[in-house]
């Protein structure tokens, strides 16, 4: 049915009436104020509906619903800092009793003692709104940060979701004072929360980055319904804590995890204690320290996990640490290797044990019985420098001699990073060819990439340059 | 069908899905029962009615707006919800503001939650990334702020 559908029995013009703003209720006023304030592409602001007329004063100030969510950033600007304080304490208190989503950034190069009363009295203020934290996001100095507290009065059932605390300097910080919040995802930058500073138990994704090794071990079993993780910067186990002998965890939920350590020993002792037989995405990573590989594999066989990613760096590896890695991960889909400032031909080994399943002239019998990777989807390399492109294609080879079966790859994703000074990785005329005949299988993704960021389609340029087209340089094809 | 009049003393004969996405409608035709009485729409003109009826008829089939998360919706969610994303839409409401006014409140009496949520975000999106002069000038309202109110209104618009 359309309107001209509708059976007119009898037009009778109206009055002619206009009407105004003013003839709207209040409630619809608010619903107007509440689409207003939703808008974050126009970083709009209730202050400014208040500044309108008092009837327009008086509905924003009595809608809690356009103070639910408070950004307030200190930045450089120390002036006309009491007035904002003030405001933000205003601005909570006209949220009523809604939740929450505040984020507060104070972090200014220093932060004089006139100042910090001023800060101490905003986090006293965000505690005495702790029942309706909902999201909260606070960058403060150490001093200031902890000063935050679930008050005794009317916080009998905090309902936070999300935190995230960051200061200005590393360390342990404690709160025992949050130990009843539940919060369902943490993140916590440059500090470390001690052990009984929230209630873990619904916590399902963290991040955090500078723990001790013990700590992970401690957090993932204080958080059963973690299933996602990242650990930065993996510092060595507090051995203060005369813990000798380690609890090894088992945890059934996680499914991704992102690591990296800063030292050996915490690797070492983070994979050989934890048994994770969830575990679909890993990547793992030593920065500033070797890894060694013995811990990982006996991680990946303990857990019997169908791990689908794993993101590696390609310099912690040794000649067949990689392959060592990958034949205990038949099951694996999705490999990105980060190759950094990679040796040339480090990554021999890799790319020779993936046609080392075959048999060649050289070696009739070959040297695995089993071809690696068999269930790999996407392969992605990024590093500075040239690629073995020729190499590549071996990921393109048949699983078995006697079958065309291959491994069931629907992108290839090449980004060579290229410092100025350094020649274009063209791709040589064998491997171009080699690519074109395979063009409608696999997806590729070969591109060059200057430190500006500049991408360029690698494939195109080098097909550019076998044509002869001038716009490419060829002395650079050597 | 369902006859409707409204304050114009225009009879409108609407399908009854149509009519009763109107909860002010809804809510008559289950206490009169069964009937062919026709119901009085008091406060809403032809004009507007035509609009409201419009909107009704190309809303017919969606599916009734959901509740959010006890006010916990995300900055995100409640942006992506503020926004008037169909075109259609967005011709329907391109209307001068006295007729956009007035089918807000048509839809505020009618009690069509959709229409007036729209029509609010129309409004809302005249006034999104605008001074609080440029606003004052939108709509033609006068300041009415003392001079003391007024400073103190700047001195916090200037701190935010």
């Amino acid at each position: 049915m359309t309107l001209s559908s509708t059976h007119l029995l009898q037009a009778v013009p109206g009055p002619d009436r206009s009407s105004t703003l003013d003839n709207l209720p209040n409630e619809v006023m608010s619903t107007i104020f509440e689409f207003y304030t939703s808008d974050l592409a126009f970083r709009t602001t209730p202050l400014t509906l208040g500044a309108v007329t008092q009837r327009w004063r008086d509905i924003a100030w009595s809608t809690p619903q356009l103070w639910t969510t408070l950004f307030f950033s200190s930045g450089y600007r120390q002036s006309s800092l009491d007035t904002r304080i003030q405001l933000a304490e205003e601005w909570l208190h006209r949220s009523g009793t809604l939740p929450l989503s505040i984020w507060i950034h104070v972090l200014p190069p220093s932060v004089e003692e006139q100042h910090r009363q001023l800060y101490y009295a905003l986090v006293e203020a965000l505690n005495q709104h702790c029942s309706q934290w909902h999201v909260l996001d606070l960058k403060m100095p150490r001093d200031v940060l902890s000063r935050l507290s679930l008050s005794e009065s009317g916080c009998s059932s905090p309902r936070i979701k999300e935190l995230t605390l960051a200061s200005d300097t590393h360390g342990e910080i404690s709160f025992p004072s949050l130990s009843r919040l539940k919060p369902a995802r943490v993140v916590c930058h440059r500090i470390q929360l001690t052990h009984g500073s929230l209630t873990w138990s619904s916590v399902t994704h963290c991040s955090i980055a500078f723990l001790k090794a013990n700590r992970i071990l401690e957090l993932l079993r204080a958080a059963p319904c973690l299933s996602q993780c990242q650990f930065e910067s993996v510092q060595r186990r507090d051995i203060r804590r005369g813990r000798e002998e380690v609890e090894h965890v088992t945890h059934s939920h996680l499914e991704s995890l992102r690591i990296n350590f800063s030292y050996h020993e915490a690797e070492t002792y983070v994979l050989n204690n934890m048994t994770l037989p969830a575990l679909k995405h890993l990547d793992i990573r030593a920065v500033v320290c070797d890894f060694h590989v013995e811990p990982l594999i006996s991680l990946l066989t303990r857990s019997s996990c169908r791990l689908r990613s794993l993101t590696i760096q390609e310099h912690d590896y040794l000649d067949e640490e990689l392959v060592s890695v990958l034949q205990v991960l038949p099951s694996l889909e999705i490999l990105h290797i980060l190759a950094g400032f990679a040796e040339e031909n480090h990554e021999e080994a890799f790319y020779a044990a993936l046609i080392g399943h075959l048999p060649t002239e050289e070696t009739p019998i070959p040297r695995y019985s089993q071809p690696l990777l068999v269930s790999l989807r996407h392969f992605s390399w990024v590093g500075y420098g040239a690629f073995h492109w020729n190499a590549l294609l071996n990921l393109l080879a048949p699983l078995d001699p006697d079958s065309n079966r291959t491994r069931p790859l629907e992108l290839i994703d090449v980004q060579c990073i290229r410092e100025e000074e350094d020649p274009i990785p063209y791709i040589g005329r064998d491997a171009v060819e080699k690519i074109l005949k395979l063009k409608g299988r696999v997806g590729f993704k070969l591109s060059v990439e200057d430190e500006e960021g500049d991408r360029k389609d690698l494939l195109e340029m080098s097909l550019g340059l076998l044509n002869g087209d001038q716009t490419y340089n060829s002395t650079l094809l050597e | 069908m369902v006859i409707l009049i409204t304050s114009d003393n225009v009879k409108y004969v609407v399908e009854k899905d149509v009519a009763e996405l109107s909860v002010l409608v809804k809510n008559m035709l289950e206490d009169i029962g069964p009937s062919d009485e026709p119901i009085p729409l008091h406060n809403v003109t032809s004009t507007v009615f035509n609009k409201v009826l419009e909107y009704c008829i190309y809303h017919r089939n969606d599916p009734p707006p959901s509740d959010d998360d006890e006010g916990c919706a995300s900055p995100l969610h409640k942006y992506l919800a503020s926004h008037i994303c169909s075109e259609w839409d967005q011709r329907f409401f391109d209307v001068d503001q006295a007729l956009l006014f007035d089918i807000i409140l048509a839809a505020n009496y009618l009690d069509i939650k959709t229409l007036l949520d729209d029509a609010c975000k129309a409004v809302a999106h005249l006034i999104q990334g605008k001074s609080t002069e440029e606003i004052r000038g939108i709509f033609n309202i006068v300041n009415d702020f003392t001079p003391e109110e007024e400073a103190r209104v700047k001195k916090e618009n200037v701190s935010s």
